[in-house]
């Protein structure tokens, strides 16, 4: 501040007046003659967030503005809902930042309590910044009985995700610790998931049938007896085999009462659910059985090792050169598939339309694997060829930029249809098939109306090229997704479907349960993700809509030790440009990951399949998948959201083929949807549609195991589900509805239900900001609370255009929707729009916000997630 | 007249605009790869690596000139994370980027795919790794079109 004389003071102020009138006209670029009408004056901006009723907040974190509990002991254990999305923080040391609450005192340790059902999984999940190592930063997570005393399971790993289940309904403590660092974490219980086989199932092998190899017991305990053939196979409850001390035994589970003295020996719980009840004798129980008792051996002190007696059979190796990295192929079983059929038809050719960037069609692993395509992507600046439709489906990559173009279509071809047993590249899953490239995606993506004409095209139908194909596809392979639901889009998959053509899709990666599409449009197959070792990949979606799950890629892991990343090997190419600016395309070979990878693994076998058995319809292969008979069970038996109905088989699908092409029926199943319901806190009923895959199914009935839980209809049609918690207890409840038909497979559908429960719906103290859409910035700030039901009011709101972003700050790091914070936008976080604010008070922006259930997967809107990190101006 | 020139002077520093006399300096960039094989973050970040990891990020048909580190500049991968799709832009938006007093901030261009379109359903890592002057500067921040800050790194 200048400090003038005081005779200059008034000159000086008359002069400063002068003088901004005249800095106003100069600095303000323009005046003119005419008078403009006054801006809109400052209004109020006001609404209500909401938090899912699953959504809870640890009790203590790290920003002194939230309500703080301490949960530091098994006797402070905050007290959550079920299912529940929990934030919290944690840290290994003081943080030392002046302001947090934890700038002096550590928070190594939370403490939940929460009622669990069997099988039900607990998931924490950290993000883990680039430079950080599990030295510097993780977070272990454990399962404790009800006195938090004592521990139940623990999941210690260095990633960022750890795991444990519940083994029993019960009361539990679940202990989050800071080995190391500090960081915001996201706590999440789900619905009841049987543990995952950890077992190779997807190999045949013989039912019943263990090979155990027991540890020597060696001192002065060992004795001949006690280490025979008969001893070791009585302690376990098996039959002995053959084998004997100090090598592998084969032994075997029995059925009936020998199966209860096995499971009794093992320690394995019986009859967990109806389901299992009604198919004890059956075959493919007694597989699973077998699993389960591998299971409970490997866990044994004693045993050393214990596999089921697989049935190795010779399979056809192609000479490909990088086929020894394909490890997918290995994994559905396409080697012994192979023995049946490579996917060359006995007349004619089938078909794979792959609906995408396009193919580069001089790909040498491609070559002669083609027949015409189109390019359908109708707006040029966004087709990178100049025009907008046209007949060439060649891809010209989808960037500017050298080395960056995805050449994504090239790379789905190649695992369909590669050129295989060429002495070059890579195998194809289908050696016989033919692609037919057709493009959609150019370097903005793609839009409904493009894709829509492919798929028509594909089918057979009018489209806008004016060209009908000579012979229409067989299969369409959709490794895209995006937008909402088109009913436009709709007509045309199931226009398509009509035609006969079966439509597969890639369920998507953002690692939600919310409908992606194309995947979820009825009458389209979609496909998750899995990686080397079975379990889900770590992107992929999951849900309802998923039918099969198929290899995606794991690229963070090199789980068979090649030396090279776990992600699918393809044809690909890459385009840079020389000193003339002229592009240059270079054919290679990569690896990409993505449920983008895993759709094509299912349209390769349904080629095999069509191969073999050319009438196969899309109702055949919805009831061959339905009844389980060309997918490994994975997850849940029968149908889960993450797998659907398990892990395509290749073998098993060209064997279905064959005795589909030899006069047989695809199995009649009752097709169920919702697959599961989950009631969590509300009580209004849900309803259930009953249809039948083939001819009519008789005598459709449902039962249920619970008497909390009714269910009104009967026949094929509609059912409604209701449930009434009254005299029940706080807790979560787990049952099945039983649907039993003449001559079909029962199929359970588990429901869930929550009675009380604390913390719903809080997702912790919430930033409320108005962000400038032009420039990013934070114009107004205020805070809303879960206590006074979210409300919110901004004063003073100029006229403009704003985004409305909401999330918490629950590291103190002044910056909201960080990873594991709460995050929510105006209307919704997937799709925010501009508020306009025109001189009139607005009182109901109105918005969901909450914890997203695994870090990840929050979603992209223009505004993407990572740019809600906005500053506050906290005080 | 003292007065005529304090006032004067107040009216040049009320017109003149913040930017002004603010950038003095600009350091060189140049793009040594961009995508795969320099993609390894989960999270958008800046990281700094050794001139030697340059060798094995070399993009076909570059030539040794394009991928020679000198002595005085240093090797940045600037990277968007890990993204669930295709569809994703990183570029640099300028061959110079501002010092402004001890930050360097890199002009990038930041693009994703927009709400409601439909993509690739691949896993993809953009990234840029680039060659930087060295300079008197102790952080760096990559600064995308809208001038949004999208990473940053202390040195």
């Amino acid at each position: 501040m200048i400090n003038l004389p005081a005779a200059w003071r008034f000159s000086a102020a008359l002069a400063v007046v002068v003088v901004s009138s005249l800095s106003l006209f100069a600095c303000s670029g323009g005046g003119g003659g005419g008078s403009s009408p006054p801006a809109p004056g400052p209004v109020s901006v006001s609404g209500a967030l909401s938090a899912p009723s699953f959504n809870a907040t640890d009790s203590d974190v790290n920003n002194p503005d939230e309500a703080y509990t301490p949960n530091n002991t098994p006797a402070q254990a905050q007290p959550l809902p079920n299912p529940a999305v929990v934030g919290g923080f944690v840290c290994a040391t003081p943080t030392g930042v002046a302001g947090d609450r934890f700038q002096s005192t550590p928070d190594p340790v939370d403490y939940y309590r929460v009622s669990l059902a069997a099988g039900q999984a607990i998931t924490l999940s950290f993000n883990m910044p680039a430079g950080q190592t599990s030295a510097s930063l993780n977070l272990d997570l454990r399962l404790l009985d009800s006195t938090g005393q004592n521990q139940i399971q623990a999941s210690q790993g260095f990633t960022h995700t750890e795991l444990v289940t519940a083994p029993a309904d019960g009361t539990y403590v679940i202990e989050v610790t800071a080995k190391a660092g500090s960081t915001n974490y996201i706590l999440s219980i789900g619905r009841p998931t049987p543990k995952l086989a950890s077992v190779d199932t997807q190999a045949e092998f013989v039912p019943g049938e263990i090979i155990v190899r027991f540890q020597n017991r060696g001192g002065k305990t060992k004795s001949a007896a006690s280490e025979s053939l008969a001893a070791r196979a009585a302690a376990v409850g098996l039959t002995p085999l053959s084998g004997s001390a100090g090598r592998p035994m084969r032994m075997r589970l029995e059925k009936g009462a020998g199966r209860t003295k096995a499971f009794r020996a093992l320690g394995i719980a019986e009859n967990n659910s109806a389901q299992e009840s009604v198919e004890a004798d059956t075959e493919a129980a007694h597989k699973r059985d077998t699993v389960r008792a591998v299971q409970a051996l490997r866990a044994r002190a004693d045993v050393a090792a214990a596999d089921l007696n697989y049935i190795r059979r010779s399979a056809r190796t192609p000479n490909d050169t990088f086929y020894s990295r394909q490890w997918d192929l290995a994994l559905i079983r396409l080697p012994q598939a192979w023995d049946i059929t490579t996917g060359i038809p006995v007349s004619g050719q089938i078909i794979v339309a792959v609906i995408d960037t396009g193919v580069v069609l001089n790909h040498p692993d491609l070559a002669g694997k083609f027949v015409d395509g189109y390019d359908f992507i109708s707006d040029p600046t966004n087709a990178l060829d100049g025009d907008g439709i046209d007949p060439n489906p060649n891809d010209p990559g989808d960037s500017l930029t050298s080395g960056t173009s995805s050449f994504h279509g090239t790379h789905v071809a190649g695992t369909i249809a590669a050129a295989t047993d060429n002495g070059i590249g890579v195998a194809g899953i289908s050696w016989g098939a033919k692609i037919m490239p057709l493009r959609v995606l150019g370097v903005q993506g793609g839009t409904s109306y493009d894709l829509i004409q492919a798929v028509r095209y594909a089918a057979g139908l009018s489209n806008n090229s004016g060209v009908i194909p000579t012979q229409r596809a067989d299969i369409i392979n959709l490794s895209l997704g995006g937008g909402g639901f088109s009913q436009n889009e709709q007509d045309a998959f199931s226009a398509a479907r009509n035609a006969g053509v079966i439509v597969i899709a890639a369920a998507g990666n953002e690692n939600t349960n919310r409908p992606s599409y194309p995947a979820s449009y009825n009458g389209v197959i979609s496909v998750s993700a899995i990686g080397p070792n079975l379990d889900k990949a770590f992107y992929s979606n999951f849900g309802p809509s998923i039918a099969v799950a198929a290899p995606g890629g794991d690229m963070s892991v090199d789980l068979n030790g090649d030396g090279f990343p776990d992600g699918i090997l393809s044809t690909l190419a890459n385009k840079t440009y020389d000193a003339n600016g002229s592009a240059i395309i270079t054919n290679n070979y990569n690896y990409y990951q993505g449920t983008s990878m895993a759709a094509p693994h299912v349209a390769g076998v349904v080629a095999l399949m069509k191969a073999i058995y050319p009438a196969l319809t899309p109702a055949q292969l919805d009831a061959e998948l339905a009844g389980d008979t060309i997918t490994q069970d994975l997850g849940a038996p029968g149908r889960d959201d993450i797998f659907g109905y398990g892990l395509i088989d290749a073998l098993q699908a060209v064997q279905r083929a064959q005795i589909l092409a030899n006069g047989g029926a695809s199995p009649l199943v009752l097709m169920i949807t919702p697959t599961a319901l989950n009631f969590g806190l509300t009580r209004t009923p849900q309803s259930l549609t009953v249809a039948s895959s083939g001819a009519p199914i008789n005598n459709v009935t449902a039962v249920t195991g619970a008497n909390w839980l009714t269910i009104s209809g009967s026949g094929l049609g509609n059912y409604t589900v209701s449930v009434n918690d009254a005299g029940l207890t706080p807790g979560v409840y787990a049952a099945s509805i039983i649907f039993s038909g003449n001559g079909t497979k029962n199929v359970s559908v588990p429901v869930t239900l929550q009675v009380g429960g604390a913390g719903a719906g809080d997702a912790g103290l919430h930033y409320v900001l108005l962000i400038d859409p032009a420039t990013s910035e934070t114009k107004y700030t205020t805070t809303a609370s879960p206590d006074t039901g979210y409300r919110f009011n901004i004063d003073g709101v100029a006229a403009g255009d704003y985004f409305v972003l909401a999330g918490s700050d629950l590291n103190n790091d002044f910056v909201i929707c960080d990873p594991g914070e709460a995050c929510g936008a105006y209307p919704t976080l997937d799709l925010p729009t501009t508020l306009h604010v025109n001189g009139t008070p607005i009182t109901d922006i109105n918005f969901v916000t909450g914890f997203a259930p695994i870090l990840g997967t929050q979603a992209t809107p223009s505004l993407p997630a990572q740019s809600y990190a906005r500053k506050l101006n906290k005080q | 007249m003292y007065r005529h020139l304090l006032i004067l002077s107040l009216t040049l520093s009320a017109c003149t605009g913040p930017d002004a006399n603010r950038h003095t300096k600009e350091m060189n960039l140049r793009v040594l790869a961009a995508n795969a094989p320099c993609a390894k973050a989960e999270k958008a970040s800046i990281v700094e690596v050794d001139a030697s990891q340059v060798l094995s990020a070399r993009l076909p048909n570059s030539t040794p000139a394009d991928n020679t580190v000198l002595k005085n500049e240093r090797v940045l991968i600037i990277s968007m994370g890990m993204r669930p799709t295709a569809g994703y832009l990183l570029n640099l938006a300028s061959a110079r980027a501002p010092l402004n007093g001890p930050v360097l901030n890199i002009p990038i261009v930041w693009r994703e795919p927009a709400a409601g379109s439909m993509v690739a359903q691949v896993i993809t890592q953009p990234c840029l790794m680039l060659a930087v002057e060295k300079g008197e500067y102790s952080e760096v921040r990559a600064m995308d079109q809208n001038g949004v800050e999208r990473a940053r790194l202390a040195l």
